[in-house]
């Protein structure tokens, strides 16, 4: 179970890593309107790599609902609106981000494809940071007879706590956006552009993540001093010492130093996160919890899939590899 | 619509929706490869053309299939959540490993579509092959799921729950082969089909007649062969669903007595109050025949299955008299071409048989949707045949009206624009004549 719980959580890790950078890239293309150059560089890095990237959503779906299948069914119904939003802004970015790739005059109808993309590329990762927000002790454990619609499927996630999550995600998002572009130009005007935004984007992620620890803690649904463990502790120094060096990696400009530094304040994040998490899938409003154990497949479903994604792994990882190697601007040197 | 017809609805729409782009996803980048090997054997830049035309078809409408698919993956528990839970242990095996091939079907295309300057001519050729290949597989792998709804096994229901389960054994259900193999050769029948309907379009039109001839020289013979051995395969499907699932087969026929030498019902109108057909053709002996292979053999009628495990009769019998019509026509139109290349006849020089392929682009994909109609209605009530019921499974979040309303607007203008940018290019190709 153990082994399984880790499969999902690096195929989560690298969603939020790779297909974040891509929802990233649709909010940081909206601070890009007057740099039309780098809006294009930023769809052509996108186009090889955004559907690969989007199927590690897919593996974490599929390890959920094979080794965790209660939580699955249950998450998929209690959470069933911010789901079905997030899967809206899903559906409409991958659409309108290849019909103006592939429409034989994009420019006519370039308005629209910006608008839906960018607006959708920013909905998805509010409502991930709102369906995070909810698993944190906002989703109602026994439902009283009398509950509204309201009270059962809309309230438990539409919080301001939930809204302080969710911007953080989509700045999030953005920040590793723009840290990635960086790599894909080398022009100097263009990097002083990108700085602006990297530190810009780093700057409204910092602030909305103190958001997140305020807001959680005066409505109560995390406690920053109770919980304040030594991983914790740890895991917000990284990431904090990551700072300097991205910067001096930037000054540098060494895009892959950075993007390996922003990856590791990502980890440093998450590993956060699940360290508040675990050992629940959902922590309910009344104390009780969705427990991991409690979610968990049989044993020999719990096996196979591990057998299963090791073998998946082992064959998916190098073509990824390859994959990013062949489209890897710093090959055109 | 009640509750369960909307989540009912909303599932039927969603699929019926995928199962189009995921045809086409399966099937174009393999025309794409065929197109792209011609070229880099003979290097005419017609073939290169014909190629690139494909590849951008295919690129659009890759996109619409993955986030539709990827929609679909939540669906089934957004919608189905008692099913899931059940389900998910069980039949996760094919799952996972459709992730996989799907994983690589993405990483290929990615490979393909932007690898035309980095990659050699022989790697980019073998790329788009592994898309086409990893794109049947992930079919044929989700279709094993969907045969264990149909064919249960790999496990023991006790007291509402799975127990002693076996997931290979219900990956390896006795309804997956052939749903599989049939389902395959649809996808490659309607979508060469489509595709000739309209280059034989273009051909009318005239002004690449070149380009859509190469078009059609790829695509009618892998029609008209898949055409010829879909009847045989549809056969045997009937005969396997015949003893797995009598019911199906008996909603199907609108067969409502059990009885020794059944006729075969061709057309009609069954009325499921009176237990009747209207307007139908009886042929004696057909169904014994086609259902056991034996004139005399006894065919379970819905009179065997109390009312409330009954699958509804009309919509089944009428889907599957659609899907069986369209495909007797195709099978015929697959000899008629399949004569031509052998008496060296060229049918593309025939502008009546060119209207005829614009006629009928639209008919594999509405077989294929009525095959799925059948299999789908056909095993109500039950979502997993005999052990659960559609109506336990079903979500108890209400007001599903909303989210079929959204999902059939998003679906049918992603639809409508996709199909808009394809015929834009279809008029720029063909208006830019041959090289």
């Amino acid at each position: 179970m153990i082994l399984t719980l880790a499969f999902l959580l690096t195929a989560l890790t690298a969603y939020v890593l790779f297909g974040g950078a891509d929802f990233g890239g649709g909010v940081l293309e909206a601070t890009l309107r007057r740099h039309p150059r780098l809006q294009d560089t930023l769809q052509r890095a996108m186009g090889p790599v955004w559907e690969a990237n989007h199927v590690w959503l897919i593996a974490v779906v599929v390890i959920l609902f094979v080794g965790f299948p209660v939580a699955y069914a249950r998450l998929m119904t209690q959470l069933f609106v911010p789901v079905s939003l997030a899967l809206l802004g899903i559906i409409l970015r991958g659409a309108f981000f290849t019909f103006r790739k592939y429409d034989p005059e994009p420019a006519r109808r370039l308005g629209l494809y910006a608008l839906l993309f960018r607006a959708s590329s920013a909905l998805t990762p509010v409502m991930f940071g709102m369906i995070v927000a909810a698993l944190l002790g906002g989703l109602p454990g026994k439902t009283p007879a009398d509950a509204t619609f309201a009270d059962l499927y809309v309230k438990p996630w539409a919080t301001w706590f939930g809204l302080a999550c969710g911007l953080f995600v989509t700045a999030l998002f953005g920040y590793l956006a723009a840290v990635f572009l960086f790599g894909e130009t080398r022009d100097p005007a263009d990097h002083l552009v990108l700085r602006r935004r990297v530190v810009q984007f780093f700057g409204v992620t910092f602030l909305l993540g103190g958001a997140v620890l305020g807001v959680g803690a005066w409505s109560g649904r995390i406690d920053p001093v109770a919980k304040f463990t030594l991983l914790q502790a740890a895991v917000q120094l990284g990431a904090a010492l990551c700072i300097p060096l991205l910067w001096r990696a930037m000054n540098a400009r060494r895009p892959w130093r950075m993007r390996l530094i922003a990856g590791a304040q990502l980890l440093f994040i998450l590993g956060g996160w699940f360290e508040t998490q675990t050992p629940d899938f959902a922590r309910y409003a009344d104390g009780t919890a969705l427990t991991v154990a409690q979610s968990a497949a049989p044993p020999v479903t719990l096996l196979w899939l591990n057998i299963g994604l090791a073998a998946v792994l082992a064959a998916v990882v190098p073509l990824l590899a390859w994959l990013y190697r062949v489209f890897d601007a710093g090959r055109d040197r | 619509m009640s509750h369960l017809m909307l989540a009912r609805s909303q599932m039927a729409f969603s699929l019926g929706f995928h199962i189009i782009f995921a045809s086409i996803s399966m099937v174009m980048p393999l025309l794409m490869t065929l197109a792209y090997r011609r070229y880099l054997r003979h290097g005419d830049p017609e073939d290169l053309r014909l190629t690139k035309a494909w590849m951008r078809g295919t690129a659009i409408l890759f996109a619409v299939g993955a986030v539709s698919g990827t929609a679909l993956s939540f669906q089934l528990g957004l919608l189905w959540p008692g099913f899931m839970e059940h389900a998910g242990p069980i039949i996760g095996m094919p799952f996972s490993l459709e992730g996989a091939a799907f994983f690589l079907e993405a990483i290929f295309l990615g490979l393909f579509l932007y690898g035309w300057d980095r990659l050699t001519p022989r790697v980019h050729l073998l790329c788009a092959a592994l898309v086409s290949v990893f794109g049947f597989l992930s079919g044929a792998l989700v279709i094993a799921a969907n045969g264990w709804m149909n064919a249960p096994s790999g496990f023991r229901w006790v007291d509402g729950r799975a127990v002693d389960i076996d997931p290979w054994a219900a990956m390896f259900n006795a309804a997956w082969p052939l749903q599989a193999v049939h389902m395959l050769v649809a996808a490659l029948q309607a979508v060469t089909l489509a595709g000739a309907g309209l280059h034989a379009l273009g051909l009318l039109r005239g002004r690449a007649p070149g380009f859509h001839r190469r078009a059609l020289g790829i695509l009618l013979p892998l029609f008209a062969a898949s055409s010829l051995v879909q009847p045989l395969i549809g056969d045997l499907s009937g005969k396997s669903v015949a003893k797995r699932q009598p019911e199906k087969l008996a909603a199907m026929e609108a067969h409502w007595t059990t009885e020794r030498a059944a006729p075969l019902l061709v057309g009609g109108w069954p009325d499921e109050e009176t237990e009747t057909v209207r307007y139908g053709l009886h042929i004696p002996y057909g169904l014994s025949v086609l259902a056991h292979g034996d004139p005399h053999a006894e065919v379970t009628g819905l009179d065997a299955f109390p009312h409330d495990e009954r699958p509804p009769v009309l919509v089944t019998h009428l889907a599957f008299q659609v899907m069986v019509g369209i495909g007797t026509l195709l099978a015929g139109l697959g000899a008629v071409i399949l004569w031509a290349r052998w008496r060296k006849k060229d049918l593309t020089a025939r502008r009546g048989w060119l209207k005829l392929l614009v006629a009928l682009t639209p008919l594999g994909f509405v077989a294929l949707e009525a095959g799925w109609i059948v299999t789908e209605v056909g095993r109500q009530p039950w979502i997993l045949y005999r052990v659960l019921r559609t109506a336990d499974a079903v979500t108890p979040v209400p007001g599903l009206g909303w989210s079929f309303a959204l999902i059939v607007t998003l679906y049918l203008t992603l639809g409508a624009l996709a199909m808009f940018l394809l015929g834009r290019w279809f008029v720029i190709e063909s208006e830019r004549g041959d090289a």
